[in-house]
C-alpha cells in the first residue's frame, strides 16, 4: 500500500520576535501514522504542532495537507477538520460531558440522533458508563477521567487528523499509561493521522509509528523507534534514549526489548506459547513467563519475537548495570 | 406606629402607583444599560487600550452627583421620565460594561485556545463558551447596577419622573416623617426583592432575553404611535409644586374646566417639583398650566423690575407684564389669599397683652423669646425687616422649620415665624399678627400657562377665572389642615371648597 503525505513541512521556520522557535524544518508525516515529535521544553515541538492547525503561522516556508497548501484552506474548513488534545485538557466547565463530546460534530451539523449516539459509543468506548457520565460537569471528574473526554472530543467527529500537545504529561502515572493505551486503541480503530507532542521519550517509543526529536528548533532525527535507539543520530538523542528508562523494571514495556534486540525470532513449535501485546509490561509478562519459560510477544497484528526467561535475564542485569 | 399603618392603608392607591412607576423607571433603564454596556464591553475585548478609555469614561460618569447630572440634562431633554432614565443608564453602565469586561478577560487562556482551535467563529465562542463562563459576573455587575438605579430613582420626583421619591419628598414638605420612611422603606425593599430575584437566576439563554427585550421596545414603540395617531379630545396637563395647597388648586383647575367643557381631559401631576423644573416645564410643553405664586414670579422667574410696587394689584401686574414679555406666559387672575410671611402666636398670648399687629410687640419686647427658623432670621425681608422697619428687638433663638410651631404650641417660645397659610395655625388656634407696616411682600397664588394656549382655549381660562379673588388665607388653613392633619385626600377638599362655595354644582 502506499502511504500518501498528509502533512508536509518545506523550509518551514517560525521567529517569535528575534528568535527561532522552528528553523528550517523539512517534514513529511504520513496519512494514519500516528506521530510523536519529542524533545526538551523549548526545542520548538509545541510550535510545529500548532503550525498545523494554524494556531501558529510560519514565518517563512510552506506547510502542505492533503497535497494544498495550508494557507490556502479556509479556517474553519481546516479546524473542523483537525481534532485537538490539550495538556491543560479545556474541557468547557459550562458544559456537560455529552455536551462537551458533541461540540464538534454539531458544528460539522451532524445528526442529533446519530451525534447522540456517539457520544454513548466512545463513552462505553473509554470506559465511561454512559448512563453516569453523559449528565456530569467535567469539574466532577477525576483528571484521568476529564481526559478520556478530552480524547473523545477531539475524535468524536472522525476528523482526518488528531493533534495532541502533551496530552498526558500533567497525569499520574496510571492514568498516563492507561490513555496511552486508549490512545493506541483508538487510532488503531479509525486509522487518523495522530500527531502527538511530548517530552517523554519513554511515551514517544511507547506510542509513536515514528518519531521526530527536536533540539533547539531543529528536527535532528526521524525514525521508528528502531532506528532511533539503535542508529541515534547524535549524543543528544542517545542521552534522550538512555534518560527514557524507568527506574521502575516492572513499568518497562516490552516493546523496549524488542527495540533493544532481547526478542528471537518465532518458531514454528513456539506457536502454543502465551501471547502478549509489546505495549504490555515487563510486570505483566512475569507470571506468564514463570509458567511457560517464554511467551510470544505481538507488535499490533505482526508477529515481534519470542521473549525467554533468559533473555530477561539478560536484559535485568544490564538494566541494573545502567 | 399606628400612624404608620394609617398612612399606609389610606395612601395605599398612591403607593402602589408609587411603586410601579419606579418599577418601571429602574427596570427600562436596566434593560437599556444592558443593551449599551454588554455589547460594548464584548466589542472593546480585544482592544485594551480602547477598553481602558472606556472603563475611565464610565467611571466619571458615575462620580457625577445625581442631581447634578439630572440639572445638567433639563436644558437639553427637558423634565419628566427621559432625563430620569438617561441619569439612570448612565450610572448602571459603569458596574455592568467593568463586570462583564472583567469578565470575559479572565477566561482561562486555555479554554480560548481549544476554542478557537475547534473552529469555532468569535460569534460562537462568544455564545457558547466566553458569555456563558463570564455569566455569573455579568450578573453580579447588574444586580449591582439594580441596587444602585433603584435607589437614585427615588431622586427622579425631583424632576417630575414621579416613583417612591414623591413619598420621600412629600414626606419631608409636609413634614410628615411616615410618608418619607414609607418612601424609603418602600424603594430599599423593592431593591432586596429584585436583587434576589435575580440571583436566581443561572444563565439566561440568550435568543429568548433578546426577544424579550426586542419585545418590549417593539411593544413600546407601537404603543407610542398609537397613542399618536388616536384622535384625542383636548388635552390639559396641570401641575403642581410639591405640598398640600398646590394639590387642592390644581384640583379644583380641573373639576372647574370639567365641569365647563365636555371635551377636555384633564391630567394631573401634583407634586410635580420645585420651582425651576415647574418653570421650564410650562415653557418646553411639557405641561400646560401650574399655579405660581407672584411674589415668586418677581423674585426669581423674570428680571426684577426696578422699582417695586407696594400693593398686592401693583405686583401682580408687574410679575403679569413681566412675564408675558420675557417668556410669553399669560398669567390670569389671583386667587385672594396672600402667602406669605406671617408672624404668629398663640391665642391666649395674644389676648393677654392684645395683640392684633407686629407693631403691638414694641410694647412687650423684654417678655419676647422667639423662635425662627434659619432663613427668616437671615433675611432682609424676615427679622432683619422686622428690626429695620418696626424697631423691633427681641430674644431670639434658631430652629428648624418642622419644630417651630411644636416649639410654640409647648409655650417653649412664644413667638414664630410661618406661612400665613400654613396648617399648623388652623391645626394648634394660633394667631397671626397683621403686618401693619408691609414689610412682608405679597405672594398672591394664580394660574400661569403659555400666552398661546390662553389664546387657542379662552374658554379654559374663563373656567379658571371663576377663581379670582377667593379663596381666603383662613379657607387655605382649613384646607391645608385637612389634608395634612386629617389625611382627606386634597380632591375631596377642592371638590368640597368649590360646592360650598357655588362654584360647582355639587352632588346631592
Amino acid at each position: 500500500m502506499v502511504v500518501k503525505p498528509c502533512i508536509e513541512f518545506r523550509q518551514v521556520g517560525k521567529q517569535f520576535n528575534d528568535n527561532y522557535a522552528v528553523e528550517q524544518l523539512n517534514l513529511t508525516i504520513k496519512a494514519g501514522e500516528l506521530f510523536v515529535l519529542v524533545g526538551a521544553s523549548g526545542s520548538g515541538k509545541t510550535t510545529t504542532l500548532k503550525m498545523i492547525n494554524r494556531l501558529e503561522q510560519p514565518t517563512t516556508g510552506t506547510i502542505y495537507y492533503q497535497g494544498r497548501s495550508l494557507a490556502s484552506i479556509p479556517l474553519r474548513e481546516l479546524r473542523l477538520q483537525m481534532g485537538y488534545v490539550l495538556q491543560q485538557i479545556a474541557l468547557f466547565p459550562n458544559m456537560t460531558v455529552a455536551e462537551n463530546i458533541s461540540l464538534i460534530p454539531e458544528m460539522k451539523r451532524m445528526a442529533p440522533a446519530a451525534i447522540k449516539q456517539r457520544v454513548k459509543d466512545l463513552l462505553s468506548e473509554v470506559g465511561l458508563d454512559p448512563a453516569t457520565y453523559q449528565q456530569r460537569m467535567p469539574s466532577d471528574l477525576s483528571g484521568g477521567e476529564q481526559q478520556r473526554v478530552g480524547i473523545i472530543r477531539a475524535f468524536a467527529a472522525q476528523p482526518q487528523v488528531v493533534l495532541m500537545d502533551e496530552p498526558f504529561s500533567a497525569l499520574d502515572p496510571i492514568s498516563r499509561e492507561q490513555l496511552q493505551k486508549l490512545t493506541l486503541s483508538i487510532h488503531q480503530r479509525l486509522n487518523s493521522t495522530i500527531v502527538f507532542v511530548t517530552h517523554d521519550m519513554n511515551e514517544a517509543l511507547q506510542l509513536g509509528d515514528r518519531i521526530g526529536v527536536m533540539q533547539g528548533g531543529h528536527l535532528v532525527q526521524v525514525g521508528t523507534p528502531d532506528e532511533i535507539a539503535q542508529q541515534p543520530v547524535n549524543d543528544f538523542v542517545s542521552k534522550m534514549f538512555a534518560s527514557a528508562q524507568t527506574n521502575d523494571i516492572y513499568g518497562v514495556y516490552l516493546n523496549r526489548l524488542k527495540v533493544l534486540g532481547y526478542l528471537q525470532p518465532l518458531s514454528e513449535t513456539d506457536q502454543g506459547l502465551p501471547a502478549l501485546d509489546s505495549h504490555q509490561t515487563i510486570g505483566e509478562a512475569l507470571p506468564e513467563l514463570q509458567k511457560s519459560g517464554a511467551v510470544q510477544i505481538n507488535n499490533g497484528s505482526n508477529d515481534a519475537g519470542k521473549l525467554t526467561s533468559e533473555q530477561l535475564l539478560a536484559f535485568m542485569v544490564s538494566f541494573q548495570n545502567k | 406606629m399606628a400612624d404608620f399603618f394609617h398612612t399606609l392603608v389610606t395612601q395605599r392607591a398612591d403607593l402602589l402607583a408609587a411603586l410601579g412607576q419606579h418599577l418601571l423607571l429602574s427596570v427600562v433603564s436596566l434593560l437599556i444599560a444592558i443593551v449599551i454596556a454588554i455589547p460594548l464591553a464584548i466589542w472593546v475585548i480585544p482592544k485594551p487600550r480602547t477598553a481602558n478609555i472606556f472603563l475611565q469614561i464610565t467611571g466619571v460618569l458615575q462620580t457625577i452627583p445625581s442631581l447634578a447630572l439630572l440639572g445638567m440634562l433639563i436644558p437639553l431633554v427637558g423634565i419628566g421620565s427621559v432625563p430620569a432614565v438617561i441619569s439612570l443608564v448612565v450610572y448602571a453602565l459603569l458596574p455592568i460594561f467593568q463586570n462583564t469586561y472583567t469578565g470575559l478577560t479572565e477566561i482561562d487562556p486555555s479554554l480560548e485556545e481549544a476554542a478557537t482551535a475547534f473552529g469555532m467563529t468569535r460569534w460562537e465562542k462568544l455564545r457558547k463558551v466566553e458569555l456563558p463562563l463570564a455569566f455569573p459576573m455579568i450578573l453580579s455587575g447588574v444586580r449591582t447596577a439594580l441596587v444602585m438605579i433603584i435607589g437614585t430613582a427615588t431622586l427622579a420626583a425631583l424632576i417630575g419622573a414621579g416613583g417612591l421619591g414623591t413619598f420621600i419628598l412629600l414626606g419631608i414638605n409636609r413634614n410628615n416623617n411616615t410618608m418619607t420612611l414609607i418612601g424609603a422603606l418602600a424603594s430599599a425593599l423593592l431593591a432586596i426583592v429584585l436583587s434576589f430575584a435575580l440571583r436566581g437566576v443561572k444563565w439566561i439563554r440568550l435568543k429568548p432575553f433578546l426577544i424579550t427585550v426586542a419585545v418590549v421596545i417593539l411593544g413600546g414603540g407601537a404603543f407610542g404611535v398609537y397613542k399618536l395617531v388616536q384622535p384625542q379630545p383636548v388635552e390639559i396637563t396641570i401641575a403642581g409644586k410639591l405640598g398640600s395647597e398646590p394639590e387642592i388648586l390644581i384640583n379644583m383647575y380641573r373639576d372647574l374646566i370639567e365641569a365647563d367643557n365636555d371635551n377636555v381631559k384633564v391630567t394631573l401631576k401634583p407634586n410635580f417639583g420645585q420651582t425651576s423644573f415647574l418653570f421650564s416645564a410650562l415653557k418646553a410643553k411639557q405641561i400646560t398650566l401650574y399655579p405660581e405664586f407672584t411674589g415668586t414670579i418677581l423674585e426669581g422667574l423674570v428680571k426684577t423690575p426696578q422699582t417695586r410696587a407696594t400693593s398686592a394689584t401693583g405686583i401682580y401686574h408687574q410679575a403679569k407684564t413681566a412675564v408675558q414679555q420675557q417668556d410669553k406666559l399669560t398669567y390670569l387672575a389671583p386667587l385672594k389669599y396672600n402667602n406669605t410671611y406671617a408672624l404668629v402666636v398663640q391665642r391666649s398670648f395674644a389676648k393677654k397683652y392684645n395683640l392684633h399687629n407686629i407693631s403691638d410687640l414694641a410694647k412687650i419686647s423684654d417678655q419676647i423669646n422667639a423662635g425662627f427658623d434659619l432663613e427668616f432670621l437671615d433675611r432682609s425681608d424676615g427679622y432683619k425687616g422686622i428690626q429695620q422697619r418696626y424697631g423691633l428687638d427681641f430674644k431670639t433663638q434658631s430652629m428648624s422649620a418642622d419644630l417651630r410651631y411644636e416649639a410654640l404650641h409647648q409655650g417653649k417660645v412664644n413667638v414664630t415665624d410661618g406661612y400665613s397659610t400654613d396648617s399648623q395655625i388652623r391645626q394648634y388656634d394660633l394667631v397671626v399678627l397683621k403686618d401693619d407696616r408691609h414689610l412682608f411682600p405679597t405672594y398672591q397664588g394664580a394660574p400661569l400657562m403659555r400666552t398661546a394656549t390662553a389664546k387657542a382655549h379662552p374658554e379654559i381660562v374663563r373656567s379658571l377665572n371663576k377663581l379670582s379673588g377667593k379663596i381666603s388665607a383662613a379657607d387655605m388653613q382649613e384646607m391645608n389642615y385637612q389634608v395634612n392633619v386629617k389625611r382627606v385626600s386634597a380632591a375631596k377638599v377642592a371638590h368640597n371648597y368649590l360646592v360650598t362655595h357655588h362654584l360647582l354644582g355639587g352632588e346631592h
